[in-house]
């Protein structure tokens, strides 16, 4: 296990947690198309990232509890 | 804040289009809103939880507010008053009991999460010499905004408007729930005798340190630290070696879909439990007592 550098700045460290907000256009393209497109939503949570996880495997760095967070963390949740 | 109203857009956006689609089938719009309710639960649901834990008094409404988007606003007072305090004991309905499957799991909770949710909050009450008639009675709460979102949903798209939103709901608790049953399953808190338990620690939760699920589910998934600091913030959750925490073979996305099949959930995680028996508790021979749930409840619950 390894701790996260403190300097790393918070925008682009918070940026992969934004992902889910993909499932905004994804809830309408699937709605506009119909048919087999309206698994999308299930298959991005389900498979999408069960996939993504084989791929990406493990992090184990724990992040530095000495940065200050601000309110909903600062990244926008 | 952002994800709140792009839920709430999402979820009444998609009962404004669909109920007056022309090209959309029944399954099809079905699918869409089973779809929608997986995102309720999977991502809607975590960021709730992360709200409802903090002292800001705007993100805990903002968190109700999710909770209440998906009819299970209950959830807030058992998660605070009941399964932090209780988790790995016979009070605590939540912490799936070793051998039984998902299903039955779920029925289980569906009725008794709110049943012991309010009784949570009226023995706090009680404490203060209030009735549950109280206006800090947090179901009052909870009634208003659960009955202003199904409202918002029968304006905006009748009746058929109002079933998606009741499907996506219940879609979203059932994977709510099925995250729950994954957290703790088979991991119970030793019991040293007339409703006394030992301490929460790391090891009664399961964990998973997938980067890409972590990312989706916030963290969620260093479920050992969430328990021990619940107001730690989701980007500061600290993970833990294997010999302090029991870690799952493949993040929540997978668990999920092998709980949905109960004998590939035994299999692949009845050897973990037992296991961890072996490690964190040999002194302990007899597990019939915890795998029935037939221990006394722990003291004040």
């Amino acid at each position: 296990m390894s701790t996260l550098p403190a300097t790393r700045a918070p925008l682009l460290a918070a940026l992969p947690y934004w992902v889910s907000l993909l499932t905004l256009p994804l809830a309408a393209f699937a709605a506009y198309m119909g048919g087999w497109w309206v698994l999308l939503l299930p298959a991005f949570a389900w498979l999408l990232f069960d996939i993504l996880d084989l791929v990406g495997g493990l992090d184990q760095s724990n992040p530095d509890l000495t940065r200050p967070m601000r309110r909903c963390s600062g990244t926008g949740f | 804040m952002v994800w709140v109203p792009a839920q709430a857009l999402m979820t009444f956006g998609l009962i404004v289009y669909a109920t007056r689609a022309g090209h959309l089938g029944g399954w099809e719009k079905i699918g869409l809103f089973v779809g929608q309710g997986v995102i309720s639960g999977a991502v809607g649901i975590v960021y709730a939880h992360e709200l409802l834990h903090q002292r800001d008094r705007l993100e805990r409404w903002l968190g109700d507010i999710l909770l209440a988007m998906v009819l299970w606003s209950p959830f807030r007072s058992h998660h605070l008053r009941v399964h932090h305090l209780h988790v790995g004991t016979p009070a605590d309905v939540v912490t799936a009991r070793y051998n039984e499957g998902f299903h039955r799991h779920f029925a289980r909770v569906l009725w008794r999460m709110p049943r012991d949710a309010w009784r949570a909050e009226a023995r706090l009450l009680a404490r203060k010499r209030l009735t549950m008639r109280s206006r800090k009675n947090p179901f009052w709460r909870y009634t208003a905004l659960q009955t202003g979102m199904l409202a918002l949903a029968l304006v905006l798209g009748g009746i058929e408007g109002l079933v998606f939103f009741a499907l996506q709901a219940f879609v979203a608790i059932w994977q709510l729930e099925l995250v729950n049953y994954i957290e703790h399953y088979g991991l119970t808190r030793k019991h040293l005798g007339e409703g006394r338990y030992d301490h929460v620690q790391p090891r009664h939760s399961w964990n998973a340190e997938h980067r890409a699920s972590n990312k989706l589910l916030i963290n969620l998934q260093r479920h050992s630290d969430h328990h021990y600091k619940p107001d730690r913030r989701y980007p500061l959750l600290q993970t833990y070696p294997e010999d302090e925490a029991p870690q799952l073979p493949q993040g929540y996305p997978i668990m999920g879909v092998a709980a949905l099949i109960p004998p590939v959930w035994r299999r692949m995680m009845n050897p973990r439990v037992r296991a961890w028996r072996r490690r964190f508790y040999p002194e302990v021979s007899d597990w019939g007592p915890y795998k029935r749930s037939e221990l006394p409840r722990p003291r004040g619950a």
